[in-house]
């Protein structure tokens, strides 16, 4: 180790969940890191500097929040694995972010990292809901009792950061040892509570009842929103205005997308003239851009909605609105953030499942959390739904989405289900969720997060889109057969050859290997199947078309099969969506599962059994259908 | 589970599962706490728990770990 990187002071965050230790880390690093009404937002360590105003020297840590140092799921587990796992030489002091509402119950936490031989400084948080309220909390008192440096935070607006900053100057680089607990039995916890309860009964100034104002706003608000019957109706309904918002509120957007790219596509055809890079161009690739692009509205719409959600505190009503039915499908009510975040995508929702303590529980959601409609999907759909519903009444096409959505749903629920079987019962689950006060979203956060978010979805798929892009069409110009018509070219070129092999994998579902290499490609993003096909039905069916529209669309409905037939009717479109609906084609997903399960076989039994499932029944609906 | 809502309860001890109870306490239950139900969910679904000045949702089977004492109503 070099004698700069001794001299670097880290200090780690750690604290009850929702306490405020992300909002206090983004204060000192000046970073953007998701802080979320909800306990379990953060379920992996960050790292970072403070900020250079501070003039300090100092790394700091974020971790999960953890109710005690005996993790009881891998979220808390990840903040054990940084206090005791690492050389212990990394920290050298923590900061104990205790909510100064729930004093008697947060300083639990710092008896343990007392005993565990940590230097420490607490961080008392949420001070302003206090002072809001004339009360006050003698900081003096507590850092005599504790024997520690004492700083009142307020999350909101940053104050009292620079104070820390200070006092975190002042604490030394020397080597600490520290070891983890032994357990600490019933006892013992019992005598702490109550020595701590003690200790700081006349800590905060109190007036009348001495309850919080926002205490008693979020008790009569969950008088009505847990109600046992017009919760669950509030449930559903907030649900639907959701995801129907989605839609409706997204149409004029897209269109007004979808006009841009077409312009940009006819003066592409214009400029060039005809020909084949002329085609592959506006065709090819601004019509898949486009065709991907124009679900940026409703894919910001959706993380806008689900960011108000989380930030006004509903989303652990939600959980416990849903645990019961959850837990007949072998989940828990804590499998609902995941689950739901799913619906945008399956990376970052595998993730939030950590905070699922029983890992049978999480071996069921993220089994079935590639089933969530996530955004990804949607581009394909619209294509499908488009060429089934060419030329009828807009809610045709409307109501089959939903269908897909909620067929998603259905099967998620039947594969829990039967998931719930077959796995033996190991380990007790829990739920108790803490639920946080209501407060009132964050307008300007809320949308900060959600651009963010849509930005990451309109730049992922744009690289793979691009390269594979003209991958398959330089592949599938060459070599130039002077076969007579635009089709046998094709079937003649590198990729035709290759296509034509795995042919009759794809016949039973009624398309041919052109939708096949279209379906292989989709492994990269699901996104890239529509680019792929507008780039080779592009070359394969334009240039014998002397039609001004050489819309996919168009092309898609005239594309046959070498034996004659249509390649895309009623029958293989629908068996085409079924797949999509079901199948894990998503690289990521995959990669991810292996990292969060610790386990190869989870992924791959995940990969197949959704793939075969959704090829069996693909060809099923082709058969009956056709 | 056979409590009724908004009144108030002592707890007077512990039973169950071990981990369930080091979680209990790790959260803040402890004897001599005196806690509210606040809502209970249908089918016996969890219920929701007042304990100082936060609510914590607690599934049947967790709640059934704690025991009660009703206290009389003031
Ligand atoms: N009023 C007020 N709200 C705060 C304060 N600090 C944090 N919050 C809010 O409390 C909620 C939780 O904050 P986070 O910073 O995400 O909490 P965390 O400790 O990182 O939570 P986990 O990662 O889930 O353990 C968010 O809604 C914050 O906006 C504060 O000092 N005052
Ligand atoms: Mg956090």
């Amino acid at each position: 180790m070099s004698a700069t990187e001794t001299a670097r002071n880290t200090v780690a965050l750690v604290g009850p969940p929702n306490s405020g230790k992300t909002t206090l880390f983004n204060w000192i690093t000046g970073s953007k890191f998701r802080t979320v009404n909800y306990p379990g937002s953060t379920i992996d360590y960050n790292l970072g500097r403070a900020h250079t105003r501070y003039g300090a020297d100092i790394d700091i840590i974020d971790t999960p929040g953890v109710y005690s140092l005996f993790p009881k799921s891998s979220d808390e587990l990840v903040t054990h694995e940084v206090l005791f796992e690492k050389k212990s030489s990394d920290i050298h002091h923590v900061v104990i972010v205790v909510d100064a509402t729930q004093l008697a119950r947060n300083l639990y936490l710092v008896r343990q990292l007392q005993e565990a031989g940590y230097s420490y400084t607490i961080a008392l948080t949420m001070i302003d809901l206090l002072r809001k309220d004339n009360m006050d909390v003698n900081l003096d008192k507590i850092a005599k009792i504790f024997n520690c440096q004492v700083v009142g935070i307020d999350g909101t607006l940053g104050g009292g950061v620079p104070e820390l900053i200070e006092s975190l100057k002042k604490t030394q680089n020397k080597n600490i040892v520290v070891k983890k607990l032994e357990h600490w039995n019933e006892d013992k916890r019992e005598n702490i509570l109550k020595e701590l309860e003690l200790l700081t009964k006349n800590l905060i100034t109190k007036q009348k009842n001495g309850k919080l104002s926002i205490f008693q706003k979020t008790a009569r608000i969950d008088k009505i929103l847990l109600h046992p019957v017009a919760g669950l109706f509030i449930f559903a309904a907030v649900m639907i205005v959701l995801f129907s918002s989605i839609f409706w509120m997204a149409a004029p957007f897209m269109d007004v997308i979808d006009g841009v790219f077409s312009w940009l596509a006819e003066i592409t055809k214009k400029t060039l003239g005809d020909g084949l890079l002329s085609d592959f161009l506006s065709d090819g690739i601004i019509a898949s851009f486009g065709a991907v692009l124009v679900f940026v509205p409703q894919i910001f719409i959706l993380f806008f909605g689900i960011g108000i959600l989380e930030d006004s505190g509903y989303l652990a009503r939600a959980a416990t609105l849903i645990d019961k039915p959850f837990s007949k499908l072998g989940l828990n009510g804590r499998s609902f953030v995941p689950i739901l975040s799913g619906f945008a995508c399956a990376v970052p929702a595998m993730m939030a499942s950590r905070t699922l303590s029983n890992k049978r529980e999480r071996w069921i959601t993220n089994f079935i959390i590639p089933l969530m409609t996530c955004s990804a999907r949607l581009p394909v759909y619209a294509l499908l739904l488009s060429f089934v519903f060419l030329g009828q009444a807009a809610w045709k096409p409307g109501l089959a989405l939903a269908a897909l959505y909620f067929g998603a749903l259905l099967v998620g629920a039947i594969a829990a289900a039967i998931l719930n079987r077959m796995l033996k019962k190991e380990a007790k689950s829990f739920f108790m969720l803490e639920l946080p006060l209501y407060r009132r979203a964050n307008f300007r956060v809320v949308l900060k997060n959600a651009i963010v978010k849509t930005r990451s979805y309109a730049t992922r798929a744009g690289p793979v889109i691009f390269t594979l892009s003209v991958l398959i069409w330089t592949l599938s110009s060459f070599p130039k057969a002077d076969a007579p018509d635009a089709t046998h070219r094709l079937e003649q070129s590198y990729f035709g050859q290759m296509g034509r092999a795995i042919e009759p994998v794809f016949e039973p579902m009624g398309v041919d290997w052109r939708v096949g290499v279209g379906l292989l490609s989709a492994f990269a993003a699901r996104e890239v199947f529509v680019s792929t096909l507008s780039v080779i039905f592009n070359i394969s069916e334009s240039s014998d078309e002397a039609s001004m529209q050489n819309s996919l669309l168009e092309k898609m409905h005239n594309a046959e099969r070498s034996d004659g037939q249509k390649v895309f009717t009623t029958a293989s479109v629908t068996a085409l969506l079924i797949y999509f609906m079901i199948a894990l084609q998503c690289i990521s997903t995959s990669a991810v599962a292996i990292r969060e399960m610790r386990s190869w076989s989870f992924a791959i039994i995940q990969l197949v059994v959704l793939n075969v499932v959704a090829y069996v029944l693909a060809v099923g609906t082709y058969k009956i259908l056709s | 589970m056979d409590i009724s809502l908004d009144t108030f309860y002592e707890i007077v001890g512990f039973s169950g599962d071990a981990l369930l109870l080091e979680r209990l306490s790790e959260m803040g239950f402890r004897k001599e706490k005196k806690i509210r139900f606040i809502q209970k969910l249908p089918f016996r679904g969890p219920l929701v728990v007042e304990l100082d000045q936060t609510h914590i949702s607690l599934r049947e089977e967790e709640a059934q770990c704690l025991q009660l004492k009703q206290l009389a109503i003031p």
